[in-house]
């Protein structure tokens, strides 16, 4: 998928101007019948400090949680999972997270209604140091 | 300085010795042959099979229209079982997705006579009508189960399903850990392969171990 989004900001720390860029890209809502549902995407660190997503709400949403899915060994019966959430998402510098199924992910708790396949829906995103942007990503029924 | 000759009947009598041993690796590897080609019918599941298929455990739950429902009423058909719950955003969407791309992927016929089930690990969110709306989603075919934690309870020990409830906030606002393992019983009711999570997702090969069940 062609969508995706070039934030650009500056930094000044210790009296420099740094320029950062997170690109993010390849996001979807996942289609579900459910009150709850999960968003994924890629966010790139252009910059050469790296990046702490700390929150994420939505409009649809009662509440937007950073999940990762992991897995647990139950006395080596099958394969167990669950999610645990996470605080930060930290996008390294020169590098990037990748926020898919069966591991890390947005979980959007409480839907406020029904979503529709293809529609698009908006996601803020608040990084560590207050800023905010938002983004808006199409509801499919699996990844692009 | 004279070397020692090797003696003249040495070589023959050490292949000699060779001779027996060799044979009966023949006869054993050729015993185990038989006796997976007569078990497996010579097919190489790509589920990991039970090496003694025992009949699954049966149980009698309530599906997605209120009904009772008994598991041994599917003898004849080949069941793809997945314990999971409606408010799981992650795992369970993509496990019910995958099990609806092998159910499209066979003829019409071969669907009649294979059913998808999802059993609740949630019974006190998930009621019959929260999991009509969410099996149906996915097929209009699938079945969803549920009943008093109890049942579940009981249900999910044999299967060796393990779930619990995680980062509980109230009441009504919790996750479930759950075993994500699909489970496929014979027409004759035997446990007979499973799938660890994400193993789903290769159609074909699920496809092909669904009509060797079938013909099993």
């Amino acid at each position: 998928m062609g969508r995706s989004l070039l934030v650009l900001w500056f930094l000044l720390s210790a009296g420099l101007v740094s320029a950062q860029t997170l690109k993010l890209e390849g996001g979807w809502v996942r289609l579900v019948p459910g009150p709850t549902t999960a968003a994924y995407l890629t966010l790139s660190n252009r910059g050469s400090t790296p990046i702490r997503l700390v929150a994420v709400s939505s409009p649809v949403a009662a509440k937007v949680e950073m999940h990762q899915t992991v897995s647990m060994d139950h006395g080596g019966m099958g394969d167990a999972k669950g999610m645990r959430p996470v605080e930060v998402i930290v996008v390294p510098a020169k590098g990037q997270v990748e926020l898919k199924p069966g591991g890390m992910h947005l979980m959007m708790v409480g839907l406020k209604r029904p979503l529709k396949e293809g529609e698009k829906i908006l996601l803020i995103f608040k990084l560590e140091g207050g800023k905010t942007f938002a983004l808006t990503l199409p509801v499919r029924l699996e990844a692009p | 300085m004279t070397e020692p000759t090797p003696l003249p009947g040495g070589p023959p009598a050490r292949r000699r010795s060779f001779w027996l041993p060799g044979v009966l690796l023949v006869l054993i590897l050729g015993g185990l042959g038989y006796l997976a080609y007569t078990r497996f019918d010579n097919y190489q599941p790509y589920g990991t099979p039970l090496l003694n298929p025992r009949l699954a455990y049966d149980f009698n739950l309530t599906d997605n229209k209120g009904e009772p429902f008994r598991l041994s009423s599917q003898r004849g058909k080949v069941v793809l079982l997945f314990f999971g719950f409606v408010n799981c955003p992650d795992v369970c969407p993509t496990t019910l997705l995958e099990l609806q791309k092998v159910y499209q992927a066979l003829t019409p016929q071969e669907r009649a006579r294979v059913q998808v089930i999802l059993i609740s690990v949630d019974p006190d969110r998930d009621t019959p009508a929260v999991l009509d709306k969410y099996v149906t989603f996915f097929n209009p075919s699938f079945i969803g189960l549920t009943g008093t934690p109890q049942q579940i309870a009981e249900v999910a020990k044999p299967y060796g399903v393990f779930y619990q409830k995680s980062a509980i906030k109230s009441a009504k606002e919790y996750n479930v850990d759950h075993t994500a393992s699909t489970y496929l019983i014979d027409p004759k009711g035997q446990l007979r392969l499973i799938y660890g999570n994400g193993k789903p997702a290769e159609t074909q090969r699920m496809v092909q171990d669904v009509r060797w069940a079938l013909k099993n």
